[in-house]
């Protein structure tokens, strides 16, 4: 069964690329628009891995990883943070928010797909 | 795999193009004195993913400058920097840079790079040079004094959130602020007064002292404590580029990627490092990492165990990071997992848990990217050439009726009825195709903002612009030719109708003038209002000018007649002439593009409290609703919009005026004749007035009657380019095909009443 990823980004040309890219290599990709779509797609399926955005209207990624971690059947998933933003004081909130690891844009589509493919294989 | 990004620009020109907008129309509306830290955020969150999908698409003259841009709003939205109106400039400046930019990547223009270089170095300037933070005096809502914080040492910045009895407490609170002080250079940067109180702290100092402190009074969730790196913005990073991953230069973030490895990471201890060293430790790599020991890092060992080769290559994972159930102590509440702290080699503990006091907030964006997926892109031909198609069908509908005329209706009771279902249809399809071509009207509306604040500063006049109505819907061939005529109504209004601040404070009136655009449908019409509360049109110094230019007046002429004077050619009554509104030029030009578009303007204007432009148009320049009337053998159309009655007049009624030709009294008016069977030289069955009917019209020449030998029918009409077919015809505005086949010509009613008052 192929894994499944959800990315969360209220850009839409990251949006497109990052499930162009992943779809791709074979993987089953969820888009969602902003932090509360990404929480209620979260909640209606399931998902081997997460990419969220931080910046995002309506929800920010560390709030939608917050609330992830809460919900028992995402207490483990790897969450990484897609950002722009990768100084200390944000990977610090990210890991205490639960976050597993973090990308920086701009990030070009092989190396998303590294990434990918060393967190779940 | 290698993936070309060029599939992906299409999305990101129109996300970008909508952000920029989204951004324009967000620094309009900022109040400098007191900004609306959502909007901020908002501003700060579109030029954020403008530079997140400029920097992955390759666009990086766009991402540099958004960057600066960035760097500036980010010390903004903390609240380091007031807005001032130089930065709003700036940021509308470096807002039309980036529209240059983005014209110049979709192949539609060139980027003048002088202005590149200068918005970039002005908003350094904003954001470095005017760096230090305001100091707030212990008095709340002053934000005067500007002190130059010692330099010396770290800079931390403090956001602290105390639950409300400690708020409430203003002793423990200078109790708390006395002991800051105490450990350096104390800064307020805000009152509190939001529940919020932000803090500068500088001194030889470090985060875990200044929190000790707040320990003693408040949960380590209320506070979050960073260091203040904004002084120095992100420039230095080197270009960190390996075979796979290229980070950015002088990304935000990528100079701490040169610390690290570069740019990819795991966070040590989060849930899921108990098992093997990959899980456990923080892991690093170009624009990459994870967190050792965070939720998931479980999973991310399992892979790394079964392919150890390829990991070798170049990730890092952080030590300890908050996540992997066994790593974490709490497994059941990892948000909680943050405080037992990472081995603090690299993160030096910058922000306490739950310190989420910079994330991003929710914008007003509109769920536009949801709604985008479910639309489609479709050329403006074949909307034009469905809407064709549809006239086309309108016509033959008309053709069949009128066949079956002779019919009898009881025997053919089953064509009557499918006639009719044709018609019904057809008239469904109709709307339907057109609504396709409907946009609203912000569309033009958007752009006024933004030439109001330039004009009014231009000129020095303080105006607000107040948008009503923008989502009524019109045409999109109406949208495109309404924005010149509105764009010079706009400006006219704020260069001749609002006074200057000091003449409007003289008058009683506040000092910021306020112009009104209102679209709003009116039966079968859109009306377009642009109102401002100026001074007024001065009908003595109108009447003076029309003299003085040798325009025929009446002797006593009514205020209408009098306002429309402003569209006559060459024609300006200001005292100087500006470059805004120039030398009388344009308004004539306004009133005849609004004429071609089959609308109407009118004006109300009273002295001292303003001008009231109203502009009428049709739903559509595809459909018009009309009358038939007949000249002879010849059928017309007239525009049942600009119908007013019918009459037979009497002999009595009819009056010959010198210098005005014949007239028809009507109700106490006296209107001028047209009779059309002279305009048209055709030879009419009624010469006389009486035999015939007058067709009592409205137009922007005033109240006319046109005399025709009879009234037909009320019509829906197809409307057919007699210029684009023929030639351009005075008197007419187009034509159209009657049930019977044969052409009807669609009579332009202002045209007309000119044609035969020069004829008179």
């Amino acid at each position: 069964m192929p894994k499944t990823i959800l990315t969360v980004d209220d850009s839409a040309s990251i949006r497109q690329m990052v499930s162009f890219t992943l779809k791709g290599a074979g993987y089953t990709v969820t888009e969602a628009v902003d932090g509360q779509d990404g929480l209620d797609k979260a909640r209606s399926g399931s998902f081997n891995l997460i990419f969220t955005d931080q910046n995002m209207p309506r929800m920010d990624g560390l709030t939608l990883i917050k609330q992830l971690r809460a919900m028992p059947q995402y207490r483990s998933v790897p969450i990484l943070m897609l950002t722009t933003e990768s100084s200390e004081a944000m990977k610090s909130q990210g890991r205490a928010a639960g976050a597993t690891g973090w990308l920086v844009k701009p990030f070009d589509p092989q190396k998303l797909l590294d990434v990918v493919r060393k967190v779940i294989g | 795999m290698s993936i070309d990004m060029s599939q992906f620009y299409q999305v990101f020109f129109e996300e970008t193009a909508e952000h920029l907008a989204n951004m324009e129309n967000l620094l309009l509306n900022i109040d400098i004195g007191n900004p609306d830290l959502e909007e901020l955020n908002a501003i700060f969150r579109a030029a954020h993913s403008i530079k997140g999908g400029a920097g992955t698409f390759g666009f990086t003259d766009m991402a540099e400058v958004t960057h600066v841009l960035e760097t500036l709003l980010d010390r903004l939205r903390k609240q380091e920097l007031a807005p001032t109106d130089e930065m709003i400039d700036a940021f509308l400046k470096a807002g039309d840079v980036l529209k240059m930019q983005l014209a110049a990547h979709q192949d539609e223009g060139d980027v003048d790079e002088v202005q590149v270089v200068e918005v970039c170095e002005l908003l350094d300037r904003l954001a470095s040079g005017e760096a230090s933070a305001e100091v707030v005096a212990s008095t709340p809502d002053e934000t005067t004094s500007a002190v130059e914080p010692a330099v010396s040492g770290h800079r931390w910045l403090i956001t602290f959130r105390p639950d409300e009895t400690f708020s409430a407490d203003a002793e423990a609170l200078e109790a708390l602020f006395t002991d800051l002080a105490a450990m350096g250079t104390l800064e307020r940067l805000s009152d509190g007064s939001d529940g919020c109180h932000r803090l500068a702290l500088t001194g030889e100092l470090g985060a875990e002292a200044i929190a000790d402190t707040f320990a003693f009074v408040c949960e380590p969730e209320q506070v979050s404590i960073t260091p203040d790196d904004g002084l120095a913005p992100a420039t230095t990073a080197a270009e960190a580029d390996d075979d796979a991953f290229g980070v950015f230069d002088g990304a935000p973030g990528s100079e701490h990627i040169g610390e690290d490895e570069q740019g990819f990471g795991f966070f040590d201890d989060a849930p899921g490092s108990e098992r093997l060293a990959e899980q456990a430790h923080d892991q690093e790599d170009d624009g990459f990492g994870l967190f050792g020991g965070s939720p998931g890092m479980e999973q991310v060992a399992e892979v790394a165990e079964q392919e150890r080769a390829e990991q070798a290559q170049g990730y890092g994972f952080f030590d300890g990071a908050a996540g992997t159930p066994a790593a974490a102590d709490s497994p059941a509440a990892p948000a909680a997992a943050g405080g037992s702290k990472p081995p603090a080699s690299r993160t030096p503990a910058r922000a306490v848990p739950g310190g989420g006091g910079s994330s991003g907030g929710n914008g007003n964006k509109k769920p536009a990217a949801a709604a985008a997926e479910s639309s489609i892109r479709v050329s403006v031909e074949k909307v034009d050439q469905l809407i064709n198609l549809v006239g086309e069908l309108v016509i033959t509908h008309a053709m069949l009726a009128q066949s079956a005329e002779v019919l009898d209706p009881v025997t053919n009771e089953r064509i009557f009825n499918g006639l009719s279902n044709l018609e019904r249809n057809s008239r469904d399809l109709q709307q339907a195709v057109m609504s396709i071509r409907m946009m609203p009207i912000s569309f033009v509306f958007s752009r006024f903002p933004r030439v109001v604040r330039d004009t009014a500063a231009n000129l020095k006049k303080k105006v607000e612009l107040k948008l009503i109505g923008e989502d009524t819907e019109l045409d999109k061939g109406l949208i495109e030719k309404l924005a010149d005529p509105l764009n010079h109504l706009v400006r006219n209004s704020i260069d001749h109708g609002i006074e200057s601040p000091e003449q409007r404070r003289a008058a009683g009136k506040p000092e910021k003038g306020e112009i009104i655009l209102r679209a709003s449908h009116q039966g079968g019409n859109i009306v377009i209002e642009i109102s401002d509360d100026g001074a007024g049109l001065n009908r003595e110094k109108l009447l003076a000018k029309a003299a003085e230019r040798g325009i025929p007046m009446a002797e006593n002429p009514s205020d209408k007649e009098v306002w429309q004077l402003i569209f006559a050619a060459g024609f300006s009554t200001a005292e100087k002439v500006t470059d805004i509104s120039g030398r009388g030029v344009g308004m004539d030009v306004v009133r005849r593009n609004i004429e071609e578009m089959n609308g109407r303007v009118e004006i109300e204007s009273e002295p001292g409290r303003g001008t009231r432009i109203l502009i009428r148009l049709p739903l559509t320049l595809a459909i018009l609703d009309g009358m038939s009337v007949r000249v002879g053998d010849e059928i017309f159309i007239a525009p049942l919009t600009a119908i007013l009655e019918s009459i037979q007049p009497q002999t009595e009624q009819l009056k010959t005026v010198s210098g005005k030709g014949r007239v028809v009294h009507v109700r106490g008016e006296y209107l001028p004749l047209v009779v059309l069977h002279e305009v048209f030289h055709i030879d009419a069955r009624c010469t006389r007035p009486e035999e015939g009917i007058v067709v009592i019209l409205e137009s922007n020449e005033g109240k006319a009657a046109l005399m025709v030998d009879e009234l037909v029918a009320q019509h829906q009409v197809v409307i057919k380019s007699l210029e684009s077919n023929y030639r351009k015809i005075e008197g007419v505005s187009g034509a159209t095909i009657m049930g019977d086949g044969r052409v009807a010509l669609i009579l332009d009613i202002d045209a007309l009443v000119r044609l035969s008052q020069k004829g008179a």
